[in-house]
């Protein structure tokens, strides 16, 4: 007797905790605790700080804020920037990212004081580039989960010599101390932290403890008096709270798969889109419990395939100009344009501008009847 | 803000010193020489940028997420690099190539104390 009085007791709990709404946008991982909890609602306040000259903007930019280019439909979200990316890839096939001369990310926007004392307008992209690329802003939810997706994860859906002969040749990009890489269009970057860390040099002007020298303009330095704010301009605890904010995001909410969309993830394994697009990742141990022992439905493997010619622009790293890392398709549900550059005005222009190792899966997403098709199109949609 | 405040300065260390130096040679003889303090050192992986043998000036890449750096080590008598299948001078090395670079951070600049050439999968180009 007494245990059915415990079981009704707690059932209505199971109950709550089996039915409980899945986090909606911009909402915190479920699970965190308390302090946690504290740094995500701390940091996204620096998320959204917009910068001045005073606070230390610039004097070369992109932004004046993470909030600017990660905005829709909340912080964190997509954005409608779109940035300029240079490298050269020389005729050995090593790729130069011009370190020397202001690094691959050429801003688009310059301090008044800058522009006084030089008279640009943005960062000019050096002659000795041999490519440039433009480059759409992304959503972040769900990123923390990706960063703790373990290496091995990763490496295990690689095959750069295609032994399967299924025509997909995953390979890791590495990052200049040759760490495995994953964040960014070219999977360049090993680490979300580091992600953030070197976005506010690059994107806000804003030197940061683990970078404290400004960018400079085409490898010269910043000129004297143009940028007085002391350095590093923000310090190591609110970076330290932007990363929890960034990381601490929760994914997508599962699509609600209702009429032909249900026969979405069938036709996306059908197509072989989801070889490349790996519906789901493990993570590994975590120093937090919301982000340990987890699947996410990132839709990617994190790894560089070659997408052909017609969107090949910048080598990086050991990416040449046509391999680009898997996009994840968690978040698609937020995007109005698509691909890398947001060239693409749909999800079905995206997939027919597949090249490369994606030719058979666009082939047959072509050859799919008319109801399937869409079928799939209303699927992806939902991601 | 903006980089170059206080170069100079190891260049007035620099001349201080040798001000002192010259200062010591004058006086009588100390008892016991002072023991000069080791220099900070510091490792870093990273990708070759370049390699200049006649200025003897090796330049790598490293950086954090999207803002790269290059840092400059020089070397003064030439180093033998460390390498899986056979060590070799710094000649071997060629952009592109991730090393290994132990160094000692002298007022003068950065100085290689040893390196090693650290294997790197295929280029792009070779696919």
């Amino acid at each position: 007797m007494r245990r059915s009085l415990l079981s009704f007791a707690i059932a209505p709990i199971v109950l709550a905790a089996a039915c409980a709404k899945p986090p909606a946008p911009g909402e915190p991982l479920p699970g965190l605790d308390a302090a946690q909890r504290d740094q995500f609602d701390r940091g996204k306040v620096i998320f959204n700080r917009v910068f001045e000259p005073e606070t230390g903007l610039g004097p070369l930019f992109n932004a004046k804020a993470c909030g600017e280019c990660h905005e829709k439909p909340v912080a964190g979200g997509v954005g409608d920037e779109v940035e300029v990316h240079a490298t050269a890839f020389l005729s050995n096939g090593v790729c130069d990212p011009l370190a020397d001369l202001g690094g691959f990310v050429y801003q688009q926007q310059v301090t008044p004081a800058l522009k006084n004392a030089l008279g640009i307008d943005k960062e000019p992209v050096p002659a000795k580039a041999t490519a440039q690329g433009r480059r759409s802003s992304p959503d972040l939810l769900g990123f923390g989960l990706l960063d703790a997706v373990p290496d091995s994860e990763i490496l295990a859906y690689a095959d750069p010599d295609d032994r399967n002969h299924d025509g997909i040749s995953g390979r890791p990009n590495r990052f200049f101390d040759g760490r495995l890489g994953r964040f960014g269009r070219k999977a360049l970057v090993p680490t979300l932290a580091e992600f953030n860390e070197g976005a506010f040099p690059v994107e806000i002007g804003i030197t940061v403890p683990a970078v404290p020298n400004e960018e400079t303009v085409a490898g010269q330095p910043i000129p004297a008096g143009v940028d007085p704010v002391p350095d590093p301009e923000l310090d190591a605890q609110s970076v330290a709270l932007v990363n929890a904010f960034v990381r601490f995001l929760a994914p997508p909410s599962p699509p609600k798969l209702k009429g032909a969309s249900r026969r979405g993830p069938e036709l996306f394994e059908k197509t072989g889109c989801a070889a490349c697009h790996v519906p789901r990742l493990k993570t590994g141990d975590s120093d937090v419990k919301a982000l340990a022992h987890r699947e996410v439905a990132a839709y990617t493997d994190l790894l560089l395939h070659d997408m052909g010619p017609t969107l090949a622009d910048i080598c990086l790293g050991l990416a040449s100009p046509s391999e680009f890392r898997t996009e994840p398709l968690m978040g698609l549900r937020f995007s109005e344009k698509f691909l890398h550059d947001g060239r693409a005005a749909s999800i079905e222009e995206a997939i027919r501008l597949h090249g490369g190792e994606a030719v058979a899966a666009r082939d047959r997403f072509d050859a799919l009847p008319a109801p399937e098709r869409e079928a799939l199109l209303a699927f992806l949609k939902q991601l | 803000m903006t980089r170059g405040i206080g170069r100079r300065a190891p260049l007035f260390t620099l001349y201080f010193s040798m001000f002192l130096s010259g200062a010591a040679s004058a006086a009588p003889p100390s008892p016991a020489p002072t023991p000069t303090a080791p220099l900070p050192s510091a490792t870093l992986t990273a990708t070759v940028r370049s390699v200049d043998a006649q200025a003897r000036t090796l330049q790598v890449v490293t950086g954090v997420g999207y803002a790269l750096r290059v840092v400059k080590i020089s070397w003064k008598e030439a180093p033998m690099v460390k390498a899986a299948t056979a060590g070799g001078g710094m000649s071997q090395l060629k952009q592109g190539d991730l090393v290994r670079v132990e160094y000692a951070k002298a007022p003068e600049g950065n100085v290689v104390m040893s390196i090693e050439l650290l294997p790197t999968p295929a280029p792009p180009s070779v696919r």
